[in-house]
């Protein structure tokens, strides 16, 4: 019995051996270039791969203060930035009352039109201030929205203004943007929608010069349009 | 396959014996003293007025808890248990105030701020639950913004007749950095807690304890 | 190496053939077969190992020393019973040992051209399809709830003067243009339009059916659509005072373009809302749920 095993086995060698087999160094090539491109796939995975956030963030177009941003679905500038230490609003019953802050108002001034079909910015998505370390600040709800740009429609073929009111600390204006997300459909969320990222324009001085120079107080019920 | 009887002597396999020996010894020594039971739960820290809780997205200082009186509208008088607190937002985003959580109504794993002002005691009962704003130079607001900090009031209705407890004790709970599924992996700060059998009702973990006497001011 | 008769009964038509113990012919002879002393056939050839066990294998070095080595073919059995049988046929020959490997061997010389070509043709076959498929199912999947959120409206085009009718009621809309009316300094890039839409309850049915337009907008000929703003609504709240055929006005406002103001058409889509005069809320939650009616008809007036 252990003979013929033996002799199987022999034998059974024997057949493998005789198949045809590319050259060594053929193989060796395949090899290292299998593990090389495995490698590569792992490397990849490590470093480069996209956070969730990243994956389903809306598509970023990016522009600078007074450049028109165009996207598919609306086109956006942002016209002006001023800073103060007081604003105003108005209540249900059209009240002016005067709101102080310890921090500062970033009032941006930003011009939109749609493409195809009128839209409103969104509560629940609003536009957001990024700082140059990545806070991202709402708009404030201490003004009322009626004052912004959040009461206009953005609708084709012509522009539509208004006011974006941020309450930030000092600290956040240098290097600030504006990414202003288009309201999103409340039952499908597009992860394909369009978004702008406008940088302000506050590099160092600038964003200094900004801040010194705050307004003690800037009316927005006004200049409202 | 068949062994010479000749062969060269094997050794004794001791390894296996041994490990068996030790495991069951251990399962014994582990049942002799009643086997594992859950510890006792360590009382969560406790925390003076005045005194900074990291909450982790942010950060808190429980200054007072005041009886008040209130100008109501059409020349009311009402009047208010308020808990003064001093919030900082240490997160990258605007968050929002919330709401407390409704005493006996169980907890959800909110993002809101006030969701971890888990429980008073006693209990305050009013009628729509306290409600909860940020103050600063006299403006009202819902929003904590980064790096901001902000005075954020807790206020109960009582009835004009109620006596106030002399001193309130709050569980506060604190928000961790997670995703909130697997489907939805989007990162947010969320209550930090347990879920039972990660279906049943949601435990919110205390993070701190803190105990405010009550003080008589008059607005 | 044992194959056991999968029906464990062996076949008994001859009983006496065989003895009590004694296996049936189709088993092959097992070597705890204590009866069996035919010639003993090499084994079953096993698999060659489909993952190569690196290293050599030491063929066993242990020698037959009992029983002695005896020509084969010859009885050597002590074993006194049970007594043998005498139908047993040899067994089965198994297959011959080299013949499995060289099955498995490549392609004799005339195919190894056309190999290569068949598996590029395989290799980029697959990476196309799994391109697709990773590209197309997510887009699939995405169009679909595109769909979703966007349903497709049935469009009833209105002949410029005339009224529309949808769901027992007949609808009329004018068009014109008009000033700011907050009062503000006109605007070279827009021109404000004042929309007058009429409903009219033909039926009982259409009396009931009251409820505010579920859209209006402004469409030009590219399908830009622009926002159309309710100013009053002269509908009666209550479906009893709604009276069939009396014409009730609804006015608009919105802002288009000038260069599209005369273009711009109304297009309205109805409501599927019915208010039946003194029905409980039960009945009509039950309604709301049960109905196939989606608000999906659209008039679209000319002008």
């Amino acid at each position: 019995m252990a003979v013929t095993q033996a002799e199987s086995r022999t034998a059974r060698r024997a057949a493998r051996e005789k198949r045809p087999r590319r050259g060594v160094g053929r193989r060796i090539a395949a090899g290292a270039a299998g593990i090389v491109l495995a490698a590569a796939a792992v490397y990849v995975q490590q470093n480069f791969s996209m956070s969730f956030e990243q994956r389903t963030s809306y598509l970023t177009y990016k522009g600078r203060l007074g450049e028109t941003v165009e996207t598919k679905r609306f086109a956006v500038k942002v016209l002006s930035v001023a800073a103060a230490h007081a604003v105003d609003t108005t209540d249900y019953s059209n009240k002016v009352t005067k709101v102080a802050t310890g921090n500062l108002f970033l009032l941006v001034d930003v011009s939109a039109t749609s493409t195809r079909e009128p839209m409103r910015l969104s509560e629940s998505s609003p536009p957001l201030l990024l700082t140059a370390d990545g806070r991202r600040y709402s708009p404030t709800d201490k003004v009322n929205a009626a004052l912004t740009l959040f009461n206009k429609y953005i609708q084709p073929g012509f522009w539509s203004s208004g006011l974006l009111v941020f309450e930030v600390p000092k600290d956040a204006v240098p290097g600030a943007g504006l990414v202003f997300i288009p309201p999103n459909n409340a039952f499908v969320n597009d992860a394909y929608a369009p978004e702008a990222q406008i940088d302000l324009g506050l590099s160092g001085t600038a964003a200094d010069r900004l801040v010194s120079q705050a307004e003690d107080y800037h009316s927005l019920v006004s200049v409202s349009r | 396959m068949t062994s010479s009887p000749n062969g060269a002597r094997r050794r004794r396999p001791v390894l296996v014996p041994v490990a068996s020996a030790l495991a069951v010894v251990g399962i014994g020594v582990t049942a002799a003293f009643g086997g594992f039971t859950e510890a006792p739960e360590k009382p969560p820290p406790t925390a003076s007025p005045g005194e900074t809780i990291d909450q982790g997205q942010f950060r808190t200082q429980f200054i007072k808890a005041i009886d008040t009186t209130e100008q109501g509208d059409f020349g009311t008088t009402k009047r208010y248990l308020e808990l003064v607190l001093k919030v900082t937002n240490m997160g990258k985003e605007t968050a929002s105030v919330g709401i407390v959580p409704e005493p006996g109504k169980g907890f959800r794993q909110s993002t809101t701020f006030a969701s971890s002002l888990l429980r008073t005691r006693p209990e305050i009962k009013t009628k729509y639950g306290p409600q909860v704003s940020v103050f600063s130079l006299g403006v009202e607001s819902r929003q904590l913004h980064p790096g901001i900090t902000t005075t954020v009031v807790v206020k109960y209705e009582l009835e004009p007749t109620a006596a106030a407890p002399p001193e309130i004790s709050l569980d506060v709970g604190s928000f961790e950095y997670q995703k909130i599924g697997l489907r939805d992996q989007t990162h947010y700060w969320m209550l930090a807690g347990e879920r039972e059998d990660d279906k049943g009702a949601f435990e919110p973990e205390v993070a701190a304890r803190i105990t405010l006497p009550v003080r008589k001011e008059s607005a | 190496m044992t194959e056991t008769p999968m029906d464990g009964t062996p076949p008994r038509n001859d009983p006496d053939a065989r003895d009590w113990f004694a296996p049936p012919a189709e088993q092959p002879p097992d070597f705890t077969d204590i009866t069996y002393s035919g010639p003993v056939p090499p084994p079953m050839p096993t698999a060659p190992p489909s993952v190569p066990i690196p290293g050599t294998l030491a063929p066993p070095r242990d020698l037959r020393v009992w029983p002695p080595l005896e020509p084969e073919e010859q009885d050597r059995s002590t074993q006194p019973f049970p007594a043998l049988r005498t139908n047993r046929q040899p067994p089965p020959a198994a297959p011959a040992l080299p013949s499995l490997p060289r099955e498995a061997a490549p392609e004799p010389p005339a195919d190894v051209p056309a190999a290569p070509t068949r598996r590029t043709g395989l290799l980029v076959g697959g990476a196309v399809l799994s391109v697709v498929l990773a590209v197309g199912a997510p887009t699939l999947f995405g169009y679909q709830a595109f769909r979703y959120g966007r349903p497709d409206y049935t469009v009833h085009i209105v002949p410029r003067g005339q009224a529309g009718v949808w769901q027992h009621v007949s609808w009329r809309v004018t068009v014109e243009k008009t000033e700011d009316p907050s009062g503000k300094p006109e605007r070279s890039d827009r021109q404000w339009l004042k929309v007058v839409a009429t409903r009219t309850a033909l039926d009982a049915e259409g009396a009931m059916r009251h409820g505010q337009p579920a859209e209006v907008k402004f469409t030009d000929r590219d399908g830009r659509t622009w926002q159309v703003e309710r100013v009053s609504d002269e509908t009666p709240p209550d479906a009893k005072d709604n009276k069939i055929g009396t014409p009730y006005r609804i006015e608009m406002m919105g802002v288009v373009p000038p260069p599209v103001a005369d273009e711009v058409e109304v297009t309205l889509r109805p409501s599927g809302y019915r208010d039946v005069p003194d029905q409980s809320a039960e009945d009509f939650m039950k309604d709301v749920f049960t109905s196939t009616e989606k608000d999906d008809h659209v008039l679209r007036f000319r002008r």
